[in-house]
């Protein structure tokens, strides 16, 4: 393809105009070349703001109500229609049951873009990344041998549940109602043998909201008997140098 | 008027509770996205009922999916105007009513009331969206006119670059010229608002 031929097809590609034959003969080109990749993504960042140039129109105050009963009708999160976001207790459960939940969709979804052939390669890149990195939690979650750790330092939030595949060493941490970590620090999840030290399972931060996940996986040979976060100077530290405010026991 | 009291929350924050199921956060993110999600939709479909049902299967769409939105990948709104746009383009499909020449008035020529939804965001970020849309619009609008038809027929009517010059009865090399200096063009007027984490 010549640089004129893939700079047009750059510009219908983004905006979707590209017939069957000719997408497939792009993306192509588009994986072998950081070139186009660079141009395809500024272009998709033009294409995206047109949006804007549509007649603002305002929406029937009743779409906002439609939308929110739709939302609690197609809940396919296993829990009840009427059951409302109240317990703080039941965010973990919630949390992984729309991780499960957003895999089934996203399989599906993603094979659906595929067919329907105008999903931009960059997004369903992503989607893929996406349900990889999902399949890894799920598979992580579901197996048998899981522990499952409560981490707090009192009865009071906050607090964080970690989730331990003894087999695949994958760690899950899901944390709640931990304010995110002052400028130029951050949290660091530790791993404690029975009369070990502490090995660093990485370092995480928390939203706005006081929720966080990370995974990690533990280095070969270590049982966690202990799990525990520490705030630590950002970009972590080799060995804790603060008192661990979460920590809990595998039971 | 949205629904929801200002906050100055990111997109990325809502997003994140709305992955952990929370459905405050999905009405927060409706109040700030669904005017300019609906205004696409009705520029796409032509029809107020039809936008309505687009705009209502698009957030329950991010409501089911909200965990796997990458922000690496670009902001959330961007993710947003995606989803309707490419949810308004199948319903065209599926009604087989593609726009043959598209209706000017629907995109650029509106008038003086039509104002951008107040979206419960902070000020200075609506402040953004209202200036990033002004500069969108004046820039489409400055494009040389078949620059910015190719453009329209693309984006609002989903029509592929053939059809596009079935439709105009041009050579396909000159839709296909035309459609990239018209995005050069826009590329450089609208520099200055790329990459914002609240616009597309």
């Amino acid at each position: 393809m010549s640089a004129t031929s893939w700079h047009e097809a750059a510009a219908a590609y983004v905006l979707g105009a590209l017939d069957e034959k000719e997408r497939g003969e792009f993306e192509a080109q588009l994986r072998a070349s950081s070139e186009v990749q660079r141009d395809v993504a500024e272009l998709s960042e033009v294409v995206a703001l047109l949006a804007y140039a549509a007649k603002p129109t305002h929406p029937p105050a009743s779409l906002r109500a439609r939308v929110l009963a739709e939302a609690e009708r197609v809940r396919p999160f296993g829990a009840k229609p009427n059951v409302r976001f109240r317990a703080r207790t039941l965010v973990p459960y919630l949390a992984l049951a729309a991780s499960l939940a957003a895999v089934a969709i996203l399989g599906a979804r993603y094979q659906e873009e595929r067919a329907a052939g105008r999903t931009l390669a960059v997004t369903a890149d992503s989607l893929q990344r996406a349900l990889a990195s999902r399949d890894v939690i799920i598979n992580a979650l579901l197996a048998p041998e899981v522990e499952t750790i409560r981490l707090s330092a009192t009865d009071r939030p906050p607090a964080a549940r970690m989730y331990w595949n003894r087999t695949t060493g994958e760690v899950i941490l899901a944390a709640f109602q931990l304010p995110p970590a002052r400028p130029g620090r951050t949290y660091q999840l530790w791993g404690i043998a029975r009369g070990g030290t502490p090995v660093s399972l990485g370092t995480f931060n928390t939203v706005a909201s006081g929720e966080g996940r990370h995974t990690a996986k533990t280095p070969a040979g270590l049982t966690i008997a202990i799990g525990a976060v520490t705030e630590e100077p950002e970009g972590g530290s080799p060995q804790p140098t603060s008192t661990p405010f979460l920590v809990g026991q595998v039971n | 008027m949205p629904a929801t009291l200002p906050t100055s929350a990111t997109d990325a924050d809502i997003l994140a509770r709305l992955a952990l199921g929370e459905e405050r956060a999905l009405g927060e993110l409706y109040d700030r996205h669904s005017g300019v999600a609906y205004s696409l939709a009705c520029a796409i479909v032509r029809d107020e009922t039809d936008a309505e049902e687009v705009v209502a299967d698009c957030f329950a769409q991010i409501w089911r999916t909200a965990a796997t939105f990458d922000p690496a990948r670009g902001s959330v709104a961007g993710w947003i105007t995606t989803i309707v746009r490419t949810r308004s383009l199948d319903l065209l499909r599926a009604q087989r009513r593609r726009a043959r020449v598209l209706d000017d008035a629907a995109i650029l020529n509106d008038d003086e009331s039509a104002t951008t939804p107040s979206t419960g965001d902070t000020p200075d970020r609506d402040v953004e969206r209202s200036e990033a849309r002004e500069l969108v619009r004046r820039s489409l609008a400055e494009l040389p006119g078949p620059q910015r038809q190719v453009l329209e027929l693309a984006y609002f009517g989903g029509l592929s670059q053939s059809e596009i010059a079935a439709q105009l009865s041009e050579p396909l090399g000159t839709v296909k010229t035309r459609m990239r200096a018209g995005l050069e063009k826009l590329r450089n007027a609208l520099r200055p608002i790329m990459g914002s984490e609240v616009l597309p």
